[in-house]
């Protein structure tokens, strides 16, 4: 195990099992014995070529689940807000836990290409285009949900402080409002952010397609790029100055979230830990959902040498680690309920995890949050895909239950038991949220068609052969005094094809 | 950097510290130790018998333990993660976090007066009798028996500005509880509820009975289950500090890459349990000075406020080291900049969880959490001598330095990454300051910034103590990991 890719001789990456490394040696990031030319052809591919029969099967279903989308919402605003299954005393529901389970879904992007990056992490090129997209199609999800609650949706524009003759202006100490800023701020900043990432890989497509009109389409996307040193440089800095700035709207927009529930009075709502606890859950569903993207994606797409095991790995450590952190959150909230002495913190904690009506939905979100990651301590069951891949559609379910108990539970014991009253969605709530899916996959799946989605150029950026002394001989050596640290020494020089 | 001449480089790094180096570390420990004796003896012939050094040597070691706790986290993050950059600095934060054991000695006392449960430190430590023992113990029960089912708070409203007295929603509850209950609202539970000897009790409020109090001190602070948790939690943290420790100088002499291997294979298990532990170092050491207060957030507080000291001393800590010719070929300028960028992330993430855990409960605005930032000065309403504190840590733990830590010159430069990392560290013992100090009472005043020579001798004196053990601990070992199989990763670091 210790030497397998250290060994000169081997040339054949594939069978590397790179989830290991050993102290001292980084593992390689991208297997099969790929160059950069073979490297590019496996990403174009997918867009260049036509598109395979189950591509056209998924964008089937998803599309149909849009229109399920489009109905529901033409339904709520032709009838109002009252086909929504909200009153009093849950006065919100299916459409902040949705938008809740949204945003949070759109934190791993952005975690990926901004504190990956500054953090030096090379694995996140292999998966960081399509979380960034992911994240971007999971806020367009989110934004809808409160633009639509507002009921009045041609008035939606309300919302920006617009002068206006009746001087009505939003209300500056509701952290509703501020999250109208923390999530448009993030959704530029992270739609930036992407089109500068694909800048160099969309002038890849131009070059390469065949088409007119994608050459047209893709000339034009991609700003006049020729690969030139200057463009390089200037293109560097704007990335790392989007990632600077990108990495505190990771922590803000979760955080402003939380503050919509934790700036209130109300037990259950009310704890001081809320914002790093919801983003850390929002990390943990981020990651699940990449997971649950991924993995598909490198089997069907032919991308298993870019998404390795180990990035498969990593994100599975993320999201052990995460689902620690929210656990290490419930556990604080139970804690100090019961050490406060506080009545009301108790008793909203009884009913929310032992005698209350919605007790099966905190032990669900215990389940799938706290206890079901725990199998990923195990280095053999993160080497599974399949096991990945419910873990992470667990986590997935988990989360939203978690902001089904945060809300719900909160609200439905209200403070006198004469208003005590419970939730249960309507069929246009259910097909929104289905909907939504619809609308998440359908964004997804023509992106996958259409944009590069994998970071070719930063992929490149990390493979020995962009290493300087990439062509020299190397000599080998296993005593660190003597040593001489080259990041990729593991990798062995391919012979010059050229 | 020329990749090819580390080999080189590294034979002329100086990685001990000089033959005698180590007797600065042993000079050191007994000044500190000179200075805690002195600060008893100041406290001792002062007006507050030992009180005031039993409270000052709390304060004392407080900063310390954060900035431990946190340093041993970092080692076990640092495995977790696999970190190459770090390693050349490594030894100095195992170091660090070896100190955990000799700031648990000096805990002691603080233990000590848990275990008289004569409320010096702890007013929960007091044993509290049933109500009615209490209700007969004082006639000033009489006066106020008449007055527990009118207005929560009344029976206090005579001794306090009346204007200022937050409401407890305890009080309501409690009150159709315990018919003979007096139940003092947390803002002033400290005051009333300290029978130490010098303190001026007022008329009417002896001996108030506090149910909330004394359910804890039946409870999770019962003060033998309290001793025995501190205990454990020294004891663990502290074997976690010395396996890691021992292990990285094992690796100096054999540079066995299992050792890497075995000690990454650990650290998630036992940074979940470090984790856990240094949380409830927090609430039980710390939160539980107010008994009345709480918030989950106070763990992550404590964590966030000691890492970025933490990292304060680490950059410290190196520029004096090469500063004197150590370590000058292992530790470049990319280290500092990595050092700087810690500590520039910490004076973020403290900021946001230090207002995040004021926002909250400024913004919902209930008594029974307003009352602890209240007393900290933290209000326009009523400001006081703690005032000025707080807005230290808005302004010098935050603003200032966010703005003069952001550009990468100045993390590069030794200068600039000194001049802030001793301003933040300045702060940090503002904030342990505010976060101690306000809960002791002294008699006949109320909220009064107390900074003596006490509380200087024993925040200075744990410090030499500390540092002159580190220096010694330092001394007998190399400086950095020898032998580390990331050592070449982390001299290759660059950044962009």
């Amino acid at each position: 195990m210790a030497t397998i890719y250290s060994d000169p001789s081997t040339t054949i990456y594939r069978e590397i099992d790179n989830a290991v490394e050993i102290p001292g040696k980084r593992a390689p990031l991208v297997l099969g014995g790929r160059d950069f030319t073979s490297v590019t052809e496996v990403v174009t591919d997918v867009n260049l070529k036509p598109a395979p029969f189950g591509w056209y099967v998924g964008f089937g279903v998803a599309f149909s689940f849009f229109l399920l989308y489009v109905f529901c919402v033409g339904m709520l605003l032709t009838t109002g807000v009252g086909v929504w299954g909200n009153n009093q005393p849950v006065a919100w529901a299916f459409d902040i836990i949705n938008f809740v389970f949204w945003v949070g879904i759109g934190h791993a992007g952005t975690l990926i290409s901004a504190i990956l990056y500054l953090f030096r992490q090379n694995w996140r090129t292999g998966i960081n285009r399509f979380a960034e997209a992911m994240t971007i199609f999971a806020v367009v999800c989110a934004g809808l949900y409160p633009a639509l609650h507002v009921g009045r949706v041609w008035l939606a524009y309300w919302l920006f402080p617009i002068p206006n003759q009746m001087a009505m202006w939003p209300q500056a100490r509701s952290p509703l409002w501020w999250d109208v800023f923390a999530v448009s701020t993030y959704a530029t900043v992270s739609l930036l952010f992407w089109y500068v990432g694909m800048i160099p890989d969309l002038a890849t497509l131009r070059d390469r397609s065949k088409a007119r009109l994608a050459e047209f389409i893709y000339g034009i996307a991609s700003l006049g790029w020729n690969g030139s040193c200057r463009h390089w440089h200037r293109y560097e800095r704007a990335y790392l100055l989007l990632a600077a700035l990108a990495t505190p709207l990771v922590l803000s927009v979760h955080s402003v979230v939380s503050f919509d529930f934790a700036t209130s009075q109300l037990p259950g709502w009310h704890t001081t830990i809320l914002p790093p606890y919801f983003v850390a859950g929002a990390i943990f569903g981020g990651f699940a959902m990449v997971l649950v993207l991924a993995i598909p994606a490198r089997e069907w797409f032919g991308l298993k040498d870019i998404i390795t095991m180990r990035h498969l790995d990593n994100m599975a450590k993320i999201m052990l680690a995460t689902g620690m952190i929210v656990s290490y959150a419930y556990c604080m909230e139970l804690f100090i309920a019961w050490y406060s002495g506080a009545h009301y913190e108790q008793s909203l904690f009884k009913f929310r995890a032992l005698g209350g009506p919605y007790a099966w939905s905190f032990w669900a979100m215990m389940f799938c949050n706290a206890m079901v990651p725990q199998v990923l301590w195990v280095r053999k069951w993160r080497m599974n895909p399949w096991i990945l891949f419910l873990v992470a559609n667990i986590a997935n379910i988990g989360m939203w239950w978690e902001r089904f108990v945060i809300i719900v539970t909160s609200l439905n014991r209200d403070f006198l038991p004469s208003s005590w009253g419970l939730y249960w969605p309507t069929w246009i709530e259910v097909g929104m949220f289905a909907g939504s899916f619809g609308l998440f996959f359908t964004l997804f799946l023509l992106f996958c068609r259409f944009l590069p989605i994998v970071a070719m150029a930063e992929v490149k950026s990390i493979m020995p052969e962009a290493h300087p002394h990439h062509q020299e001989p190397h000599k080998q050596t296993h005593d660190e005094a003597a040593g001489d640290y080259r990041p990729d020494e593991h990798h062995v020089p391919k012979p010059k094809a050229h | 950097m020329g990749s090819h001449s580390h080999a080189n480089r590294l034979d002329s790094d100086v990685t001990r510290l000089r033959p005698g180096n180590g007797g600065i570390g042993i000079f050191l420990m007994l000044a500190g130790l000179a200075g805690v004796i002195v600060a008893a003896i100041v406290s001792y012939t002062g007006a507050h018998d030992l009180v005031r050094f039993y409270r000052a040597l709390l304060f004392g070691v407080a900063g310390y333990l954060a900035i431990s706790c946190s340093a041993l986290l970092f080692v076990l993050i640092n495995h977790l993660v696999r970190a190459g950059w770090i390693t050349n600095v490594r030894r100095v934060l195992e170091t660090l976090a070896i100190q955990i054991p000799l700031l648990g000695i000096l805990l002691i006392p603080t233990i000590i007066t848990v275990a008289k449960q004569d409320g010096t430190i702890y007013s929960w430590a007091v044993p509290s009798d049933t109500p009615e023992v209490h209700h007969g113990a004082g006639d000033a029960h009489a006066a106020t028996a008449g007055d527990q089912h009118g207005a929560p708070a009344a029976p206090h409203v005579d001794n306090h500005a009346a204007g200022a007295k937050p409401v407890h929603t305890e009080t309501a509850k409690l009150q159709h509880v315990g018919k003979t209950d007096n139940i003092i609202p947390g803002y002033h539970a400290g005051e009333v509820s300290l029978p130490y000897p010098n303190e001026q009790v007022r008329p009417g409020v002896e001996r108030d009975f506090d149910r909330l109090v004394a359910e804890k001190n039946h409870g999770w602070l019962k003060p033998a289950f309290w001793i025995f948790r501190i205990i454990a939690y020294l004891a663990i943290l502290t074997w976690v500090a010395w396996y890691y420790r021992s292990r990285s100088i094992a690796q100096d002499a054999t540079g066995d890459v299992d050792i890497s291997s075995n000690l990454q294979k650990i650290s998630g298990p036992l940074l979940m349990a470090c984790g856990l532990i240094v949380t409830f170092i927090a609430f039980d050491m710390f939160m539980s000075l107010d008994p009345h207060w709480f918030s989950t957030m106070y763990g992550v507080y404590f964590f966030a406020s000691g890492t970025q000291a933490m990292w304060a001393v680490m950059c410290l800590t190196f520029i004096i080291l090469q500063s004197r010719g150590y370590l000058k070929e292992s530790i470049g300028t990319e280290h500092f900049h990595d050092m700087g960028k810690m500590l520039w992330a910490f004076i973020v993430f403290f900021a946001y969880i230090a207002f995040s855990q004021y926002m909250l409960q400024w913004y919902a605005n209930m008594p029974e959490e307003t009352f602890w930032y209240d007393k900290r000065g933290y209000s326009t309403a009523h400001p006081n001598g703690y005032t000025p504190f707080a807005l230290i840590l808005l302004i010098g733990r935050f603003i200032i330095p966010f703005l003069g830590l952001v550009s990468r010159h100045v993390k590069r430069n030794r200068f600039g990454l000194g001049f802030w990392s001793v301003w933040l560290l300045a702060c940090f013992f503002c904030d342990i300051y505010l976060l101690i100090m306000p809960e002791f009472h002294w008699a006949g005043t109320t909220h009064e910034l107390r900074f003596g020579l006490p509380e200087f001798l024993c925040v200075a004196g744990v410090g030499a103590l500390w540092l002159g053990n580190m220096i010694r601990m330092l001394a007998a070992n190399a400086l950095r990991p020898l032998r580390d199989p990331r050592v070449h990763e982390s001299l290759a670091i660059q950044n962009i």
